[in-house]
């Protein structure tokens, strides 16, 4: 487990771990002249046919093929992926967390406060000069600023007497201050922790589960020999569910270097045979995941049906009246409910023939990237391809997203999101993915807790991780939309694993888990908010500083608040209706959220400079 | 192994092949020696400042030296090996041990073995 300290983490040379990985890949290629060799010069050369020919000749040569394409596949699954670009990640990684500190770690001395506690949970307090300074009213000259009191100058005179009348201030201030940076702090060390220990998880890994090696020649080679190459025969699929089960801990980037290291006669294989270990997994590209969810989506909705006859069946030979039979319809619901879900979001991304379908108005391709009927369940839908866009905008839903609202009002905002993309950036190609992918809380109660928010954490990360990776070309231009609490599900991951984000924007938030837009690991610059101000979130900023809030850090932009009550002594329905009308349409009752979706347009495009 | 209805042999080519194998052993483990010291000794400030990196990564490159590279080297040296018995027997070699080896291999075409 990671121990790293801040100052660890300062003074740690990120160029020596790039330069050790510079030197495993140089390691790499010149041990590919190795096998050439052995196949050149010895298996084509001294020892072909017409220098040696017999059957011990034959064996010889095939265990000298097998001995060098195993050490090629050897270079390429342990040495370059593993081995290599675990370091580039890792340096890359706690090089950008270095920058932030080179950042902070001023601020909070030059401002007169200290950094205790443990390393996994900084705390950052007023050092105790500051408290004397403000005790002893003379505060430091940025404390008067931001409290915007003139700094005494010794005597009791009006300035003073203002500054003591003002002491409270001046500590709220001091201490508020305190508190965002060490939720930057904590943040930094967060994800410098987590990259340290992804970074060593991926090593250990390697060596707990490694291929075989070829026997070597001598008694028993024939017997030892096949079972080598029944194991190989059987690698290519171990790996792919480890992979997908999570137990390989590859970053999503090594996931890319391994799929592309297979040849397509076993990627085929894998998709065919085992669409469960390919639809899901980030780092493959989305095409093939796409084929894979939606031969997977045709066997759970098959499943499913053989389920519920079963049930049916069953129930009809079952007295009505008896505790057994309640429970039996109680999981024939469910089966039934599944089956709907699943049933709905396959008829909206396929078209009347049954093949991929594709969004009515800006023509482009649905890919489905998973799905799942657990919790509240999930899905991740692609209106567009993620791996050739110029701009990727990955929405989050909050409270109450899941299954259901993929087939419909979930997938009709991200519609939207994709129809405006291309209105207001008609030359470039924007993927718009609805990312239900973490288990949302149910209902109000639930979202108070910010524990969906930190499981779903780690899923986000790797799926930002996983679009980087895929990138074909440059690498799009990747902004997270979140809304409500899926706003503190974007925070959470932002902060606490780090995302691979060029824009995080957050659409009606009750808090994003840290008070200040620094924490979050991506540009300032790059952090948007918006509550309209009929919004009822505004009232219940439950995770913390709202980010529309000056003092957050955020840029803001302009959303309206399109939505009225149904009668005026009701209230309550305006504040409720416009938390959801942040991409209300020409459609909707009350008109289009014009300037909201226009606003967001701007930003997932990058036309930052238009936003208003 | 064995059973062959044909059987033709160039012994000096056979040896040629055995020191190709010889010399790749010997350049692979000196090759991957280096790369785990080189490896090992960034380590060490990795492990002073209390990464998980360090440590995984010093045995990572251990490992690397000893199973993989060290393992593709024996591979060839036991094939070498088995090689060079083929090319003094003249004959399908069936029973093979390193101590074979040892026993008919002409040592003084492969010095240090």
């Amino acid at each position: 487990m990671s121990e790293l300290t801040w100052e660890h983490l300062r003074d740690l040379d990120c160029g020596a771990v790039r330069s050790l990985g510079d030197s495993w890949q140089s390691y790499t290629e010149q041990q590919l002249v190795h096998p050439e060799r052995l196949r050149a010069d010895v298996v084509g050369g001294h020892l072909s046919v017409e220098h040696y020919e017999s059957d011990t000749a034959a064996t010889v040569r095939d265990q000298i093929d097998m001995t060098a394409d195993r050490y090629e596949d050897d270079l390429s699954d342990y040495a370059r992926t593993r081995v290599a670009t675990t370091l580039f990640e890792a340096a890359d990684a706690l090089e950008k967390e270095q920058a932030e500190l080179e950042e902070l770690v001023p601020l909070i001395e030059a401002h007169g406060m200290a950094i205790e506690g443990d390393r996994h949970e900084y705390d950052v307090n007023l050092s105790g000069d500051l408290h004397r300074a403000i005790l002893t009213l003379d505060p430091p000259q940025w404390l008067c600023d931001r409290c915007g009191v003139r700094k005494p100058d010794g005597f009791w005179d009006w300035d003073t007497l203002k500054v003591l009348f003002d002491g409270a201030d001046l500590y709220g201030t001091a201490v508020g201050l305190a508190g965002q940076y060490q939720d930057w702090l904590r943040a930094v060390m967060s994800r410098a922790h987590d990259a340290d220990d992804e970074a060593a998880a991926a090593l250990t890994a390697m060596s707990e589960h490694p291929g075989e090696l070829p026997p070597e020649l001598g008694a028993a080679y024939d017997d030892l020999v096949d079972d080598y190459r029944e194991a190989l025969s059987q690698e290519v699929a171990d790996e792919a569910r480890a992979i997908a089960e999570g137990a390989s801990d590859l970053s999503p980037e090594q996931v890319n270097q391994w799929w592309e290291g297979l040849s397509e006669a076993e990627r085929e294989a894998l998709a065919e045979e085992h669409p469960e270990w390919v639809g899901p997994v980030d780092g493959i590209p989305a095409a093939a995941r796409d084929t894979a969810n939606r031969a997977l989506l045709d066997d759970r909705i098959g499943g499913l049906d053989s389920r519920i006859a079963d049930k049916e069946r069953a129930l009809a030979g079952m007295d009505p009246g008896s505790d057994a039979y309640e429970r039996a319809k109680e999981e024939l619901d469910g089966l039934e409910t599944d089956r709907r879900e699943l049933s709905d979001l396959r008829g909206e991304i396929t078209d009347r023939d049954g093949g991929p379908g594709t969004h009515g108005e800006t023509g482009q391709p649905y890919h489905l990237l998973g799905f799942d009927t657990e919790g509240s369940g999930k899905a991740i839908v692609a209106i567009g391809d993620p791996d050739t866009a110029d701009n990727v905008n990955a929405y989050v839903p909050g409270t109450g997203g899941g299954l259901a609202g993929s087939g419909a009002g979930l997938l009709d905002r991200a519609r939207t999101m994709a129809s405006d993309a291309q209105f207001y950036r008609p030359d470039e190609q924007t993927a718009t993915v609805l990312w239900m992918g973490y288990d949302a809380p149910d209902d109000l109660i639930e979202a108070t807790d910010d524990r969906w928010a930190r499981e779903g954490a780690e899923n986000l990360e790797r799926f930002t991780r996983g679009v980087r990776a895929t990138a074909e070309g440059e690498p799009a231009n990747l902004t997270l939309t979140g809304h409500s609490y899926g706003s503190t599900a974007v925070g959470a991951a932002a902060s606490g694993q780090g995302v691979e984000a060029d824009n995080l924007v957050f659409v009606g938030s009750p808090g994003v888990g840290v008070d200040t837009a620094s924490a979050l690991g991506v540009d300032e610059g790059g952090v948007w908010a918006s509550t309209n101000d009929e919004d009822m979130i505004q009232y219940a900023p439950v995770h913390g500083n709202a980010p529309v809030n000056e003092d957050f850090g955020a840029g803001t932009f302009t959303s309206d608040s399109p939505r009225e009550a149904s009668s005026p002594w009701r209230f309550w329905e305006g504040a409720t209706e416009n938390h959801g009308s942040y991409w209300d349409t020409d459609e909707s009752a009350t008109g289009p959220n014009t300037a909201s979706r226009q606003n967001q347009a701007y930003i997932v495009t990058g036309q930052e400079a238009m936003v208003r | 192994m064995t059973g062959a209805d044909v059987f033709a042999m160039d012994p000096d080519e056979v040896h040629r092949s055995v020191e190709v194998l010889f010399a790749i052993e010997a350049e692979a483990r000196s090759q991957a020696t280096a790369m785990a010291e080189a490896n090992a000794r960034a380590c060490g400030p990795l492990k002073d400042a209390g990464t998980a990196l360090g440590p995984a990564l010093e045995a990572a490159g251990e490992w690397w030296r000893t199973q993989r590279a060290g393992g593709f080297a024996r591979l060839l040296g036991n094939t070498g090996e088995y090689l060079a018995v083929c090319a003094e027997e003249a004959v399908e070699v069936d029973e093979f041990t390193a101590g074979t080896f040892a026993a008919l291999a002409d040592t003084d075409r492969y010095p240090g073995r």
